[in-house]
């Protein structure tokens, strides 16, 4: 990013009045210092946090990918992968020590301290360029994957994705501290960039707030074990 | 590595600011040096005692020093240590946010008073309004951007874009 900065003067402008913003408000030191961090140290370690203001939680990434591509390591592992007729949709897979396991349909368990990958297929017809993927608890706890929510003072947005039938991984694995109990994984395409804390508020109405928003909806549910 | 990071953050960004007045190369280096003593064991090793914050200060005032000469930007610097420091960039920039704030409508301009001016948290500055958070993040977002074009556009006293003004 900085490599870009120093050549493009729209982007230094932007940065100059984002950056000064932050030094006027409350806490901004420590959300620069969050902020450049993630730059310095972010190939060792991920975090992020829990939804609802519950606070900060660490996460592991466990396996490091490629950041998307068509995939073949998780179709090999996993099975099909294919997409749901014209709709876009989700694999999840566990990830374990001895290797990937594509997580099934309902029913399905995980345990509480296995890392999560996710590939995704996205048919053309479909025309969705953005994606968010996240879990629900049955305390209405909401878990980030993608986008990675690492500050709480941040409100990322959608991460772009791009068409096509086959398998796209999303190259990194990311456990949360879960609990054991039912959780449902959502897969939220859409044709446009939502925020984290816009997708929250809807889902305060339950998962057909986010209809409202527009996109597309993929669930699955799973059993955590402890 | 990180409990490093943390502590002697500030003095570093700091030390980086009293030489690079643009915030983009300030913290450029700052990132310069925390990966090459994240990288580099010969710096590490460099390090003979004394205050961390104080050693690691003093490699990104010569970090910046180095960046100002390679990259040419040496319009607003001297590259003598001893020189005074300039007026402070954000004191500039509160007074173009005053002069932002001066021509947004009155629900706006008090948005951008509490947030920025007053230092009021989100919560704190929503109470005051009478909003809900999430609609006062959704105001901010939309200024961020009318500020950056108004001063980027209306940097030499040129039109303002009209987005979110009255």
């Amino acid at each position: 990013m900085f490599q870009h900065l120093r050549q493009c003067q729209r982007c230094r402008d932007r940065y100059r009045t984002y950056s000064s913003l932050e030094q006027l408000v409350p806490g901004g030191d420590e959300q620069a210092r969050e902020r450049l961090g993630r730059g310095v140290f972010r190939p060792a370690r991920r975090r992020a946090v829990w939804g609802v203001g519950l606070g900060l939680a660490t996460v592991c990434a466990a396996a490091l990918l490629v950041v998307v591509r068509p995939s073949d390591g998780f179709r090999a592992r996993g099975g099909s992968g294919a997409s749901d007729g014209d709709h876009p949709s989700l694999s999840i897979f566990r990830v374990a020590a001895d290797g990937v396991t594509r997580v099934q349909r309902a029913g399905s368990s995980m345990r509480a301290s296995e890392p999560l990958a996710f590939s995704f297929t996205n048919p053309g017809a479909a025309g969705y360029d953005h994606l968010m993927v996240f879990a629900v608890d049955g305390h209405g706890r909401v878990f980030w994957f993608w986008p990675a929510w690492e500050n709480p003072a941040d409100d990322p947005t959608a991460i772009v994705i791009s068409p096509g039938a086959q398998p796209m991984e999303l190259g990194e694995s990311i456990r949360h501290p879960l609990s054991p109990g039912r959780i449902t994984i959502y897969g939220f395409f859409s044709s446009q960039a939502h925020h984290v804390r816009q997708v929250e508020a809807a889902l305060a109405g339950g998962p057909a707030g986010l209809t409202a928003l527009g996109g597309y909806l993929w669930s699955e549910s799973l059993d955590v074990t402890p | 590595m990180e409990q490093i990071y943390r502590e002697t953050f500030q003095e570093v960004r700091g030390a980086a600011g009293s030489v690079l007045r643009e915030p983009a190369d300030r913290d450029a280096v700052v990132h310069e040096v925390f990966l090459e003593l994240l990288s580099s064991r010969d710096l590490r090793e460099s390090h003979r005692g004394g205050k961390l914050g104080a050693w690691l200060g003093a490699i990104a005032k010569h970090r910046a020093l180095d960046f100002v000469r390679r990259e040419g930007r040496l319009t607003e610097l001297s590259t003598s240590e001893e020189t005074a420091p300039g007026p402070d960039p954000l004191e500039d920039f509160r007074r173009e946010l005053i002069r932002f704030a001066a021509r947004l409508d009155p629900q706006r301009r008090r948005l951008v008073e509490l947030r920025y001016i007053a230092g009021m948290t989100q919560m704190e500055a929503a109470a005051a309004m009478g909003m809900s958070r999430s609609t006062l993040e959704d105001w901010e977002r939309q200024l961020k951007e009318s500020l950056h074009d108004f001063l980027v556009v209306d940097g030499e006293g040129k039109a303002v874009k009209p987005a979110v003004l009255t």
